[in-house]
C-alpha cells in the first residue's frame, strides 16, 4: 500500500521534472525546483552495488545482478527517488574477495556512493565488514551466513543483511517436526562451513524445540556413496534424517536412503531449494521438505499473504523482462535496494543517516524475503515465519500447507 | 552384522570407482613414466560428453560408444599438443604440464556446461538389491564388473599382444626399443589413447552415481592417484588393491569410528603403508627409473 503511494508520488514529480525542463532550464536547476528549496539535492543518489556475476557463485549472483539492473530502471522510469534518479554502480565481483575489495573500496572513495549492496557469498562478506566500518559506510549483504550481522562484532554496527540465516530454517524446520509430532532426529551434514553452520545451529536450538538428536554424521564434497554414514544413523532408529548441503550431495544422500531402504522423512536444508536438485534426485526426490523463502514459487503464494503484492508484481515484471524465474537469491537483492531506497525516500541522504534509518525504521517492512524488523541487535529482522515448507511433488516444489 | 556388510558394500563401490580412475594412471605410466594429473579429466569428461550426447537425442548404448573415441581423441590430442613437444624434459616438468592442461580442460568445460552437476540415467533399472541386510545398486556392481574387465583387458593387452610387448620393450628400456622397430612415440600416443578410454569408461560407469560437474575430476584425481601410489604405480593389480583398500578404509571408518575423518582415516592408513614401503604394496623398486 505504502509502496504503491510512493510510486504515485513518484510518478506525479517526474511529470513535473518533464514539464519544468520543457520550459527549458538546466537539469541541475529542475532538481534544485523540485526538491522544493533544498539547495542541496543531489544529481543523482549513488549506490553500489557487487555480486557475484560470474564465478563460482554465478548461479546466486546472476539473479541478483538481473533483479538489481530492473529496479534500477523501474525506479527511474517512475521519476527516481523524490525526484533524484538513481544511479547503481553496479559491479561484478567474479566471487573473487581481491576483486570485491578493490571494488568496494573504489565505489565508496571514488565514487562516493552512500552504502553499499551485495555481496552475494559470505566469506566475501565477512570480509568487507572491516571496510564497511573502517569508512563509516552502510552495507546490506546478501549473503547468508549469520555471522554477517554477529551483534557481538562492532563491525555489525554498519553491515545489515537480508537472507535468512540458518537460524531461520532450523528453527522452520522444528517448528514444522513438532507439528508433525517427529521427536528424534539423524542429521548429516557437509563437512563445509555450511554444513557445518548448519549442524551447530541444529543443535543449539534442538532441546528447546524438544526435539533429540540420536546421531550425527558427516561428507565430503563430491563423495560418491553416503550408504556408510546413513546405515550408521538407522541402527539409531531416528524418526527423519535432516541433511544440511548443497544441491549434488543432497541427491546423494536421497538416493542412497531410498536404496538403503528408509521409510522415514528426508528433511532438506533451503541450500537445495532450486531446480537443479530436481533434475538431479529425480524420482529419489519425491517427498523431501525443506525450508524456504516465498520466491521459490512465486506463482503459489497465496493472495492473502501479506507478501503477496510484492512478490506476485516483482516475479511479473522479473519473467517478463529475463523470461527465468527470479529464485530466491532475487529476493535478498530486491529487498536490499528497496531497504537503502526506502531510507533514502524518508530523507536519509548521508552515509550515517541512512544506517541509522535501517537499523530503527526498518519496521514491520514488507519485503520479498520476509517481513523485516530491524533492530540495533538484530540487522537482519527476520523470523522463522518468513520461511515456508516446500515438498517435492511429482517431481515439483510444492508449497506445503 | 548387516551394518558391517553394508560398510563393506559401499567400501567395495566407492573402492571399485578409484581403482578404475588408478588404472588410467598406470596405463600411461607404466609406458611412458609421466604421471598424468589430467586423469581425472577424462573422467569427467567421459561423464559430461555421456550427458550431452544422451540429452541431444542419442539412443543410451549409442551414447555411450561415442563417448569413448571422443574422449579417447582427447587423450591423443593431449599426447600431440602438450607431452610430445617437451620430449626430453625431466619428469617433474611433465608432471606440471598435465596440470596444467587439467585446469585448462576444466576451464573450458566450466565454460561449455556450466557450473552445475549433471544427472546421468543409470545403465540398467536402478532397483536396488537386498542381500543379508545390506542393499547395493545395479550400477554399483556395473561399476565393479567394468573394473574386473579393465583390468582383465589391461593383462591381456600388455602380456599377450604385440603391442603390450611393444609397451613393455618402451617401458624398459625405448631406446632398444626403438632399435628393434618399435616407436616409442606411437607406444606414447597409444598409451594416452588407451588411458583415456579407461578414463571415459570410468566417467560414464560412475555418472548416476556421482553427479558429474566440471570439477569432478578433481577429487576422483586425487583419489586415483592415491590409489595407485598405494598399489605401486606401473602395477595394474596394485591399483586395483589399492583403490579397494582406500574405498573400504572410507567407508569402515565412516561407519565405524567417525564420518568426519574418514578422509584423514583413509590417507593416514595410505602414509602408514608407504613409508613401510615406499614403492607400493605391488611396485617395483625401480619407480622413476627409465620411460620416455
Amino acid at each position: 500500500m505504502k509502496k504503491k503511494f510512493y510510486s504515485i508520488m513518484a510518478l506525479v514529480l517526474s511529470l513535473s521534472l518533464l514539464l519544468l525542463a520543457g520550459c527549458g532550464g538546466q537539469t541541475e536547476e529542475n532538481a534544485q525546483n523540485n526538491d522544493e528549496g533544498n539547495a542541496e539535492a543531489p544529481e543523482s543518489y549513488k549506490i553500489g552495488a557487487i555480486v557475484s556475476k560470474t564465478g563460482p557463485a554465478n548461479a546466486l549472483g546472476e539473479p541478483e545482478y538481473n533483479t538489481l539492473q530492473l529496479l534500477e530502471k523501474q525506479i527511474n522510469d517512475a521519476g527516481g527517488i523524490n525526484g533524484v534518479p538513481l544511479e547503481l554502480i553496479l559491479v561484478d565481483d567474479e566471487t573473487n574477495q581481491d576483486k570485491a575489495t578493490q571494488e568496494v573500496l573504489r565505489m565508496i572513495n571514488d565514487e562516493n556512493v552512500l552504502a553499499v549492496i551485495g555481496p552475494t557469498v559470505s566469506g566475501i562478506s565477512l570480509a568487507l565488514k572491516g571496510i564497511a566500518l573502517d569508512n563509516e559506510v552502510p552495507m546490506v549483504s546478501f549473503a547468508a551466513a549469520a555471522q554477517i550481522v554477529d551483534p557481538e562484532d562492532p563491525a555489525t554496527k554498519w553491515v545489515f543483511k537480508t537472507p535468512h540465516s540458518d537460524e531461520q530454517a532450523v528453527g522452520r524446520i522444528y517448528q514444522y517436526l513438532n507439528s508433525e509430532g517427529i521427536k528424534k532426529i539423524g542429521i548429516i551434514h557437509d563437512s563445509n562451513a555450511y554444513g557445518e553452520g548448519g549442524r551447530e545451529k541444529l543443535e543449539e536450538l534442538a532441546e528447546q524445540a524438544g526435539v533429540e538428536i540420536v546421531g550425527i554424521e558427516s561428507y565430503q564434497a563430491k563423495d560418491p556413496d553416503m550408504s556408510a554414514q546413513l546405515t550408521n544413523l538407522k541402527s539409531k532408529n531416528p524418526e527423519a534424517i535432516i541433511v544440511w548441503g548443497i544441491t549434488n550431495e543432497s541427491a546423494t544422500v536421497a538416493k542412497n536412503m531410498k536404496s538403503l531402504g528408509f521409510d522415514i522423512p528426508l528433511i532438506g536444508s533451503h541450500g537445495i531449494a532450486n531446480e537443479g536438485f530436481l533434475q538431479l534426485a529425480g524420482e529419489d526426490a519425491e517427498g523431501i521438505v525443506i525450508p524456504t523463502g516465498k520466491l521459490l514459487f512465486p506463482e503459489q503464494i497465496p493472495s492473502n499473504d501479506p507478501q503477496y503484492e510484492v512478490i506476485s508484481q516483482f516475479n511479473e515484471a522479473y519473467q517478463a523482462e529475463f523470461n527465468s524465474d527470479p529464485t530466491n537469491f532475487a529476493s535478498y537483492a530486491y529487498d536490499g535496494l528497496y531497504m537503502v531506497v526506502e531510507a533514502l525516500k524518508n530523507g536519509a541522504t548521508d552515509r550515517a543517516s541512512i544506517r541509522d534509518y535501517l537499523e530503527n525504521d526498518i519496521k514491520d517492512y514488507v519485503g520479498a524475503t520476509g517481513i523485516f524488523n530491524m533492530s540495533p541487535d538484530d540487522h537482519l529482522g527476520l523470523t522463522a515465519e518468513s520461511m515456508v515448507i516446500a515438498e517435492v511433488k511429482d517431481g515439483q516444489w510444492v508449497l506445503k500447507k | 552384522m548387516s551394518e558391517l556388510l553394508q560398510y563393506i558394500v559401499t567400501g567395495l563401490t566407492t573402492g571399485s570407482i578409484y581403482a578404475i580412475v588408478a588404472l588410467g594412471f598406470v596405463t600411461i605410466y607404466s609406458v611412458t613414466k609421466v604421471i598424468n594429473l589430467a586423469q581425472g579429466e577424462f573422467v569427467m569428461l567421459g561423464g559430461m560428453l555421456m550427458y550431452t550426447l544422451s540429452a541431444a537425442g542419442l539412443p543410451y548404448w549409442i551414447a555411450f560408444f561415442l563417448t569413448i573415441p571422443l574422449v579417447m581423441v582427447f587423450g591423443m590430442l593431449l599426447e600431440r599438443i602438450v607431452i610430445r613437444p617437451a620430449k626430453g624434459a625431466d619428469a617433474l616438468s611433465l608432471i606440471i604440464l598435465t596440470i596444467g592442461a587439467s585446469i585448462f580442460i576444466r576451464g573450458i568445460a566450466s565454460m561449455i556446461w556450466g557450473k552445475t552437476p549433471k544427472k546421468v540415467e543409470p545403465f540398467t533399472s536402478n532397483d536396488p538389491i537386498q542381500f543379508a541386510g545390506a542393499s547395493v545398486t545395479p550400477q554399483s556392481l556395473w561399476v565393479m564388473l567394468i573394473m574386473l574387465v579393465v583390468v582383465l583387458g589391461l593383462y591381456f593387452l600388455v602380456e599377450k599382444t604385440v603391442i603390450g610387448k611393444g609397451f613393455q620393450a618402451c617401458s624398459a628400456n625405448p631406446l632398444a626399443a626403438r632399435l628393434l622397430g618399435i616407436s616409442p612415440a606411437r607406444m606414447s600416443l597409444l598409451s594416452f589413447g588407451l588411458s583415456a578410454a579407461i578414463g571415459a569408461l570410468a566417467g560414464m560407469a560412475i555418472a548416476p552415481i556421482l553427479y558429474p560437474s566440471f570439477d569432478v575430476g578433481l577429487m576422483l584425481g586425487v583419489k586415483g592417484f592415491s590409489a595407485a601410489i598405494f598399489g605401486g604405480l606401473g602395477s595394474s593389480p596394485g591399483a586395483v588393491i589399492g583403490g579397494l583398500t582406500i574405498g573400504l578404509v572410507e567407508s569402515l571408518g565412516a561407519g565405524l569410528i567417525d564420518s568426519g575423518l574418514k578422509d584423514a582415516i583413509a590417507f593416514g592408513v595410505v602414509l602408514l603403508i608407504l613409508l613401510i614401503r615406499p614403492s607400493g604394496i605391488l611396485g617395483e623398486k625401480s619407480v622413476g627409473k627409465g620411460g620416455l
